[in-house]
């Protein structure tokens, strides 16, 4: 299952706000790698691989998980197809790598992330590069959502 | 009353919602007849409000193509919408809109034609600050404003932009124009 993620596949993301959403677009934010209480910072964005078994035990396990505030909850997801991530194309002089890996936890056998890496350098939470800011609005602009 | 241009309508739908809160307010806490202070009065406020649906009516007859009701409603509640975001509101640690951010962005809307504005979707982005992100299907554009300054990117045959531009509502209506 840790092998490599099909051009074919397709990835899913859970979102836990309904304020990323707005009419009929889905909002970069919605892709932010974001820094956690613990200061670490994200390397990676977070999706499950729709096509392997343990996806729904995977979904429901991510719908189920206490929020920040209590009246937030799971308010919809996103879902890409892997090779339209991988041919993502920015039209920055400067060199980047698109990609999906997976990333098994204990509780998400199917957990996996895309990366993005600007001259090498893999982007982590806090980057506010141009290239990172398209790159997120791309995957929004990729992405197939639904609310709850 | 009559109006002139795009932007009057759209001052004086803002001034109906304005007025349409501000009554629901007075309702919801029993003070329809101790409403003297310094705000506009209960009845007064209905008089106001009749007033001014009757010039939109009228100006919507005369455009009927325009909708600008409509639009304009959608872009102000979805701004009040932000607005009440708590802390976290991302299910994660993202923090509230920043209250400056949002006026400055509702003042937008009487200075620019609400059409402009409905080509970018409203956005909050982690840290308080608000996004647009233009709706078009040609090209990529974003615009952060955060508290003092704000910032653009656009792809079109290159990927351009430009940061930490000092904020002002005439700059800001600049790059939305240009971008879109």
């Amino acid at each position: 299952m840790d092998g490599e993620i099909k051009d074919s596949e397709t990835l899913v993301r859970s979102l836990y706000s309904p304020s990323f959403f707005d009419d009929d677009r889905l909002s970069p934010y919605a892709f932010t790698l974001i820094i956690l209480n613990n200061s670490k910072r994200e390397d990676g964005v977070s999706v499950l691989r729709k096509d392997l078994p343990e996806f729904e035990h995977d979904l429901k396990y991510l719908k189920t998980l206490k929020p920040r505030n209590p009246e937030d909850s799971y308010a919809g997801y996103a879902s890409l197809v892997a090779k339209d991530v991988r041919n993502i194309h920015i039209k920055s002089p400067k060199h980047m790598e698109i990609d999906v890996i997976p990333k098994p936890s204990k509780k998400m056998k199917t957990h996996s992330e895309i990366i993005l890496k600007i001259e090498g350098e893999k982007i982590i939470a806090g980057n506010t590069s141009r290239e990172y800011r398209i790159f997120c609005a791309k995957l929004a602009y990729l992405a197939q959502w639904e609310k709850k | 009353m009559s109006f002139k241009d795009d932007i009057a309508m759209t001052n004086s739908v803002r001034d109906l919602l304005t007025i349409t809160e501000s009554i629901k307010i007075d309702n919801t806490e029993s003070n329809k007849n101790n409403n003297t202070d310094n705000n506009i009065s209960y009845d007064q406020s209905f008089i106001k409000m009749y007033e001014i649906m009757n010039d939109i009516n009228h100006y919507s007859i005369q455009n009927p193509s325009e909708n600008f009701q409509t639009i304009y409603s959608k872009v102000y509640r979805r701004l009040n919408y932000l607005s009440k975001l708590d802390e976290g509101w991302d299910g994660f640690y993202a923090k509230p809109v920043n209250r400056e951010v949002l006026i400055r962005l509702e003042n937008l809307l009487g200075k620019m034609d609400i059409h402009d504005i409905n080509k970018w979707a409203i956005f909050p982005d982690l840290d308080g600050n608000l996004y647009l992100d233009l709706k078009s299907t040609s090209k990529y554009a974003g615009i952060n404003i955060y508290n003092s300054t704000f910032s653009y990117f656009v792809e079109d045959e290159t990927l351009h932009g430009q940061d930490d531009i000092p904020f002002s509502i005439d700059e800001l209506i600049k790059v939305m124009k240009s971008v879109a």
